[in-house]
């Protein structure tokens, strides 16, 4: 019985320590880091494609503290435009980012555009009265509050 | 990576002083990621208070203010009388355990962490706060960043920002440093309560086992820091050092509310083990999670569990438990050989874990009722919920699990 029983305890240790192993740590040491940390980088923002850019470009044109609202041409909160709006503050760190859709409701709102001294847009800008065209690129368009 | 170490040498000389004065051993193994990890909390708690005093935070003042947390600290734990030692002889095997942990510090730090949750909530308030130089109520308090969790607690942004003092610079691969750091203490701790139970080849090679469950894949998230307080916390609660699992209890309450339930789940544990009366001494735990619970609620900062009506939702899961019990059969935990073993290592050592361990095995029983509570009370579409966060919650209990499951048996190979 002690005999089985130290089988069966081994067995168990055994079991646990399979299943608990993680290859990718080992791998990790020897894996070649450059194409990794492209790769790592842009893969939060993959499902919108050039949003990560666009934002670290407005990141570098608007001063700290501005009131950034965001567009992205999605009507629903889960359906596109929460992904852009969630991600967005991370990269605009020390900027105020403001939405255009309102959370939950899946319904555009101008509540925040009063306050917003730019517009981002991912893609293109819709008409905004009392905006211009700042900087454009094939990721979106900055707009600037008209004065 | 300079920012990085002189971050965790800070920490480790802040958290230095209180680990000694907790250990009751004059040589004690746990002291040194113990003064890690209670020197995170330091430097975590030095960016608070300057928030909460109106100072700008800047390299100075948070250094300053770690080392007159540190002393402060040092001075309120009374210098007690340590006695005896506890050995904690190295193994060959522990070798490969480094090797493990030095795989995961290069995953964990080799770029930016992609995690939803760390763009959304851990990395950017941290990121936030570091424009700032200070907590950033404004953007906490706006309902359209909701979605951030403004109610979480704020150790683990704050300790990103401490590192990022250091630096002078904010980068985002380093925030995956903490989590070796973590990692790292997670596995010295138990490996040093291991080496109380069992030969030094035992003791590495059940480290070494648990090792990949220390290194938390979830990079830039709170449940690195999480694993490594609660675990070590639970293995002194164990081991009877309550005022040492109080201070961790309170720490791991500070970076997640999932720690506020574990500071529950212990103290109900040691009623189950019969050891009541010692409640009390849980207390520090309570004294260090509360500043944050009162300061968010005057800045009206709720989280979404609390909101509407908690009681119609329970009351609505608990009349129809099936998309419950869906979500979770949809989801299992992941590693079916891991609970195979589990299952296998408890059942060997059962009389164990209903005497001896009834304490840590009841602890970890009702933390998993925890995590099943919360989806009770959840606003959300529950099968939604459970896919997002059940195989993350339940990581955070493996390594104490893993541990109960070996001394468990080592304790019937014993008899």
């Amino acid at each position: 019985m002690p005999r089985l029983r130290a089988i069966l305890a081994v067995a168990a240790f055994a079991a646990i320590a399979a299943g608990a192993f993680q290859p990718l740590y080992v791998r990790m040491l020897f894996a070649d880091a450059r194409p990794m940390h492209a790769a790592f980088d842009e893969l939060p923002y993959r499902r919108l494609p050039g949003l990560r850019r666009l934002m670290l470009d407005v990141a570098r044109m608007t001063p700290p503290g501005a009131r950034i609202a965001l567009y992205a041409p999605f009507n629903e909160w889960d359906g596109g435009y929460g992904y852009a709006f969630r991600r967005a503050p991370f990269l605009l760190a020390g900027r105020r980012v403001l939405p255009m859709l309102e959370p939950g409701r899946d319904r555009p709102t101008a509540r925040y555009l009063g306050e917003a001294e730019y517009v981002v847009c991912w893609r293109g800008c819709p008409p905004l009265n009392g905006f211009r065209r700042s900087w454009g690129s094939a990721d979106g368009e900055l707009l600037v509050r008209a004065r | 990576m300079i920012a990085a170490l002189v971050a965790t040498l800070i920490a480790i000389g802040a958290g230095a002083p209180p680990a000694l004065l907790l250990a009751k051993r004059r040589v004690d193994p746990r002291v040194l990621p113990e003064a890690y990890l209670l020197g995170i909390g330091v430097e975590a708690a030095a960016l608070f208070a300057l928030a909460l005093c109106g100072v700008p935070w800047s390299r100075a003042s948070a250094i300053g203010t770690v080392v007159v947390i540190a002393v402060a600290g040092a001075i309120f734990c009374r210098w007690r009388k340590r006695t005896g030692m506890s050995a904690c002889p190295p193994h060959v095997v522990d070798v490969f355990t480094v090797i493990l942990v030095a795989g995961y510090a290069r995953f964990a730090t080799i770029a930016s962490p992609t995690d939803a949750d760390f763009i959304g909530i851990w990395g950017m308030k941290a990121r936030a706060f570091d424009a700032v130089r200070g907590i950033d109520w404004t953007f906490l308090a706006q309902p359209y960043n909701a979605f951030a969790h403004a109610d979480y607690p704020l150790l683990v942004p704050l300790a990103y920002d401490f590192q990022s003092l250091m630096a002078g610079v904010w980068i985002d691969r380093w925030a995956g440093a903490l989590n070796a750091g973590f990692a790292l203490a997670t596995l010295l701790a138990v490996r040093a309560f291991l080496g109380e139970e069992t030969r030094p080849l035992f003791a590495a090679l059940g480290t070494l086992a648990l090792a990949p469950l220390a290194c938390s894949p979830w990079v830039g998230l709170a449940e690195g820091a999480l694993v490594a307080f609660g675990t070590t916390a639970l293995l002194e609660a164990r081991a009877g050092e309550l005022t040492r699992a109080a201070v961790l209890l309170g720490l791991a309450a500070s970076c997640k509310n999932e720690g506020l339930t574990l500071i529950v789940a212990v103290a109900l544990a040691l009623l189950i083990a019969g050891e009541g009366r010692r409640v009390i001494r849980l207390w520090p735990a309570i004294a260090i999670s509360l500043p944050w619970l009162i300061v968010s609620r005057a800045h009206g900062l709720h989280g979404d569990l609390a909101a509407g009506d908690v009681a119609g939702r329970v009351l609505g899961h608990l009349a129809d438990p099936m998309p419950l019990v869906r979500a979770i059969a949809a989801n299992p935990p992941g590693r079916p050989l891991f609970w195979i073993g589990i299952a296998l290592a408890l059942a060997i050592g059962i009389r164990r874990v209903v005497w001896r361990e009834r304490f840590l095995a009841s602890a970890i029983a009702l933390q998993a009722l925890a995590f099943l509570a919360a989806y009770l009370v959840t606003p959300h579409d529950v099968a939604w919920h459970v896919r997002w966060s059940w195989e993350r919650l339940l990581m955070q209990l493996v390594v104490p699990l893993g541990f109960l499951a070996f001394v468990s048996m080592l304790g019937e190979e014993r008899a």
